[in-house]
């Protein structure tokens, strides 16, 4: 068909009835004719007419073939159908409400998660080629399980002898106070070395990242956010100062919303100037020569072709030619490489395609449920179809006006289900721990529309799909004489109850693990007691504490304030704090034990602390004494250790009075105190070294305050505490110690949250399906029950034989869910703490909740079946 | 009175086309115009040619204007378009190619 004729079709489509007119009119004129010509041969007007009508032909089939001219084919059919399909749904409006409300819950529900996995997981990082992008690791060869980084020397001996990649780089994290005209902030950033920000291959949104030749010159690029917050998104930032712990940086580029390397937290991109400027007295940073200083994380860019697995076998190589030349730093040493898309959302994408999973569950719940009410309906109208199909409608024909129904539905609740999402987005992204990263580009964008769409469609297909095919089977002969149902039907019924009992029995076993783990991380023994205690981070920076011996004597008086406040009952410091700052960790030697393997060295976190710190937060001392006063700057070295570190190192030894070396340093064991974790919560204590503060002081600490009142009325007493002894240094992050903790909890909460209420709504859907199902059975067979009832079966028998009957599938789909989950268990390691995927108080705990929900769900239609008048009953038919 | 013939599939359109040529006419006046021309051989089916001229009007062939006959009644008038000249000319040759190729078959054996 050329283009006039489809546009000339289209235009007479649209005055059909106008054209229909005329073509009556031309008829008419030309019947007349024809008339008149019959009459000149001097027929009669009857004859006449009548010979007209039989040269002009069938009138109607002229018509029909004429208004097929004006149509658009299957397009005016199809029309036709939605129009039929929504004058079904308008007629039975209960039933339409009913599955758009159903739909719109699964769709919605999906789609919200879907934006949030498509904005997090599938969307390309904001790097070029970022699949060629690869973190470089270090691991002994001895604990293959642990990932370091590297060190200078080593990057700059890789990036030298490595033929895989196009480049390498590395970086270092650090944290700063911000100051200048805008105000004092807080920020984490990365220094990246040269040739970082070239393998990236990340664009800003206005100027630059640091260039290789600016290694030695103090430039930085900001974040998006901190762009908006600090100079609320002036373009003319670039080129202004900004001070680093109160030295001058200047800002060359903002970056784009949404570019997190690594990690959400970093807010500045840095030269590698914080290393490379001479520290102290003009020698060069060991960080830049120490081969065996490993703080360097590394990226790499493959070389297009080149397989991540072969560039590993390459590096393995590299390091281990290094390891002989360098065996103390470089020994027994393996590469491992990991893809940058997997390290930036490690655990987050896993935890969210869990969630994704339990979604679909719930939108296939959904479809099964509305199977069900098709399938009802379809049965309701069997008479409707079976006259349908005697005079003479074609089985096609009615299975594509059946799926033109569902579709509709489908399409409907898709778009109920758009609305429901676009809340659902708003409140997932407000509730969401602050830790996802690229959250901030959650949005129902095109992707997610027609995800959406797709969803719709397919589910229309999907739950139209049997009902369909059942209602356009089966002769039309004996549909028309009686309507039962047949023994297929049931199977089908009993098939989607038995998959919807699965389906729901995986979400819920998903969700009760996730609860489990909740609750056994909510109560597990951190080893300190947060109840009644503030905590805060001060830092000393270096302009106005130039000498690191001014530290400890400030840090004393700062305490002395506080412990003076009233309803203080301790205070103290140091330079980590559980349950997730961990400030840093060293090797150490126990004096008189054999030397250790090269990399083997045992290692601890090392914890400088004042006097009163761990009694403060509650850890509590096991054996020996607390540091005190006597233990200053000038007094022998001594040290606290942890219970785990006693149970590791020393076996049955005393390690009191046993000297352990640091570095260059010895301690001398006083104490041994209870194991508290800094590395997070659901993370086992690690081996724990405490040393005096004033021993090995530090440029930053956090103070904790233990008080016998309540922790928030002692914020603004601590912070005029603070002031009375150095007015220019601020506490950050000064609140009760609690709200740090539930702060930490966040991911695992809304975790658990995200699944219950999956969880919930999968139980409600499938106690929803499996009451209409039997309520339908047990409207179907009526007059068989009023006759058992009127034959005198007693009331409890027709209970049970319904109860029977319905719970039969029922207890189909436990054994499948349960076999479906035992067999996807694997998804959830990694994603719990303190329970087994296939933890038996979890699968026997929500397999009794369903079964009893279902129980409740059968018994209400069955009792009331048992109910029934049998007279009554039995005139029903 | 001659027999009278059913039309070869496919000419009809070419003998409205041809019809139409020598000027405007309504659709009974076309049907009348075959059968005299074709001295009541051809025996249009008057009914099929509405459908048969809806179609060559969507594809550009014909234009239809309403107007009066001599006897002062409404009808429909049929024009030949550019395109529906050169359509005939088209279907024209086409056709007398195939006639004679019929013919040439027919002579042979």
């Amino acid at each position: 068909m050329r283009l006039l004729e489809i546009f000339n079709r289209l235009r007479d489509r649209l005055r059909r009835d106008e054209l229909s007119a005329e073509l009556d009119e031309e008829l008419r004129f030309h019947q007349s004719m024809l008339e008149r010509d019959s009459r000149a041969t001097g027929a009669e007007d009857d004859a006449a007419r009548f010979a007209a009508r039989r040269q002009l032909g069938n009138a109607g089939y002229l018509r029909e073939e004429t208004r097929a001219t004006w149509s658009l084919g299957w397009i005016d059919d199809a029309l036709q159908d939605v129009r039929y399909a929504a004058r079904v749904l308008r007629h039975n409006a209960l039933f339409s409400v009913a599955v758009i409300s159903t739909l719109a819950l699964g769709i919605g529900a999906n789609t919200a998660i879907f934006s949030v996995v498509n904005a997090v997981v599938l969307q390309p990082l904001p790097y070029e080629r970022p699949a060629e992008l690869y973190s470089i690791w270090t691991v002994p060869t001895a604990k293959q399980a642990e990932r370091y980084p590297a060190s200078h020397p080593d990057l700059v001996d890789w990036q030298s002898s490595a033929t895989s990649f196009t480049g390498i780089g590395g970086y270092v994290f650090n944290r700063w106070e911000l100051s200048g005209p805008e105000g004092v902030d807080l920020a984490r950033s990365i220094a990246g070395t040269s040739t970082l920000y070239p393998v990236l291959g990340a664009h800003p949104l206005i100027g630059r990242l640091p260039r290789p030749d600016e290694e030695r010159v103090p430039v930085v690029a900001i974040s998006h956010r901190l762009w908006l917050r600090r100079y609320a998104g002036n373009a003319d930032v670039i080129g202004r100062k900004l001070l680093l712990d109160e030295e001058p940086y200047t800002i060359v580029g903002v970056m784009p919303p949404g570019f997190h390397f690594p990690s959400p937290d970093i807010d500045l991109w840095t030269s590698l100037y914080p290393v490379t400027r001479a520290v102290g007295n003009g020698t060069i940073n060991p960080w830049l020569t120490n081969r065996g200083l490993r703080g360097y994380r590394i990226v790499g860019r493959l070389k297009p072709g080149v397989t991540a697995a072969s560039a590993e076998s390459e590096m393995n190589g590299i390091m281990h030619r290094m390891g002989a030349s360098f065996p103390d730093d470089d020994g027994a040493t393996d590469i491992r490489l990991q893809s940058v898309r997997d390290d930036s959302v490690a655990g987050i994408g896993r935890a969210l395609w869990l969630t994704f999973g339990a979604a679909g569950l719930v939108l296939l719940l959904a479809c099964v449920n509305v199977a069900h009410l098709m399938l009802a309906r379809a049965s309701a109208r069997s008479r409707e179809i079976a006259v349908r199909r005697a005079l003479g409608a074609h089985r096609g024909r009615i299975v594509r006006q059946l799926l033109t129904e569902s579709v509709l539905l489908g399409a409907i609740g898709g778009v109920a289900g758009l609305a429901v999402a676009a809340i659902g987005v708003r409140v997932l992204v407000r509730i969401s721990p602050g830790d996802i990263p690229r959250l901030e580009n959650v949005a129902l964008d095109p992707l997610t529309i027609a995800f959406a769409a797709i969803v719709s469609i397919g589910t229309g297909v999907l739950f139209g799909l049997a009902p369909t095919v059942v209602a356009s089977s089966g002769g039309v002969e004996t549909t028309l004489r009686e309507h039962r149902n047949g023994p297929g039907r049931n199977r089908l019924r009993a098939m989607l109850t038995s998959a919807e009992v699965a389906f729901a029995l995986m979400v819920l076993v998903a969700a009760g693990l996730v609860v489990r783990s909740l609750v056994s991380l909510l109560s597990t023994d951190m080893g300190f007691r947060p109840e009644r205690v503030v905590t805060m981070a001060l830092s000393f920076p270096s302009s106005r504490y130039p000498n690191e011996s001014m530290r400890s004597p400030a840090l004393d008086r700062i305490l002395d304030q506080i412990r003076a406040l009233p309803g203080v009952t301790s205070a103290g410091a140091s330079t980590s704090l559980p349950p997730a700052r961990m400030q840093q960790s060293n090797g150490f030697s126990i004096e008189g034990d054999p030397a250790p393997l090269p990399n083997q060295e045992p290692t601890a976190i090392y914890v400088p602390a004042t006097p009163g710190f761990l009694s403060s937060i509650g850890v509590p001392l096991l054996r020996g004494r607390d540091f005190g006063a006597q233990d200053g700057a000038m007094a022998p070295n001594v040290a606290l250790i942890s219970e785990s570190l006693v149970r590791r190192h020393f076996a049955a030894r005393d390690p009191i009075g046993r000297r352990l070396q640091v570095g260059d340093l010895w301690f001398t064991v006083v104490g041994v105190v209870g194991d508290v974790g800094y590395e997070g919560i659901g993370k086992p204590a690690s081996p724990t070294l405490y040393v005096p503060f004033a021993q090995s002081s530090f440029g930053g600490v956090w103070v904790a305050v233990r008080s016998s009142v309540e922790s928030s009325s002692l914020i603004v007493p601590i912070r005029d505490a603070i002031h009375a002894v150095d007015p220019q240094m601020n506490a950050r992050e000064l609140r009760p110690m609690e709200d740090m903790l539930s702060e930490t909890m966040v991911r695992p909460r809304f975790q658990a949250w995200l699944l219950t209420t999956f969880g919930g709504l999968a139980l409600i859907l499938a106690a929803v399906g499996i009451y209409g199902v039997i309520a339908y059975s047990v409207s179907q067979r009526t007059s068989e029950i009023g006759l058992r009832l009127a034959l005198g079966a007693p009331r409890e028998t027709v209970i049970a034989l319904i109860l029977r009957r319905g719970l039969l599938p029922v207890a189909g789909g436990i054994v499948v869910g349960l076999a479906a989950s035992l067999g996807l268990s694997r998804v959830m390691t990694g994603l719990l703490y303190g329970v087994s995927p296939r933890d038996a108080i979890t699968l026997v705990g929500v397999t009794a909740l369903l079964a009893a929900v279902a129980i409740a769900a059968a018994y209400i239609p069955a009792r009331r079946a048992a109910r029934l008048d049998p007279l009554g009953a039995l005139r029903t038919n | 009175m001659a027999p009278k013939r059913d039309l070869l599939p496919g000419t009809l359109d070419m003998l409205v086309l041809k019809t139409l040529s020598a000027g405007a006419l309504h659709g009974y006046g076309i049907a009348q115009q075959i059968k005299q021309i074709s001295r009541d051989v051809l025996q249009v089916d008057e009914g099929s040619l509405y459908p048969a001229l809806q179609r060559m009007r969507q594809r550009g062939w014909l234009k239809a204007d309403w107007g009066v006959t001599p006897n002062n009644q409404r009808a429909r008038y049929y024009t030949l378009t550019t395109a529906g000249r050169k359509q005939l000319g088209e279907e024209q040759a086409g056709f007398a190619e195939v006639v004679e190729a019929i013919q040439r078959v027919m002579r042979s054996v």
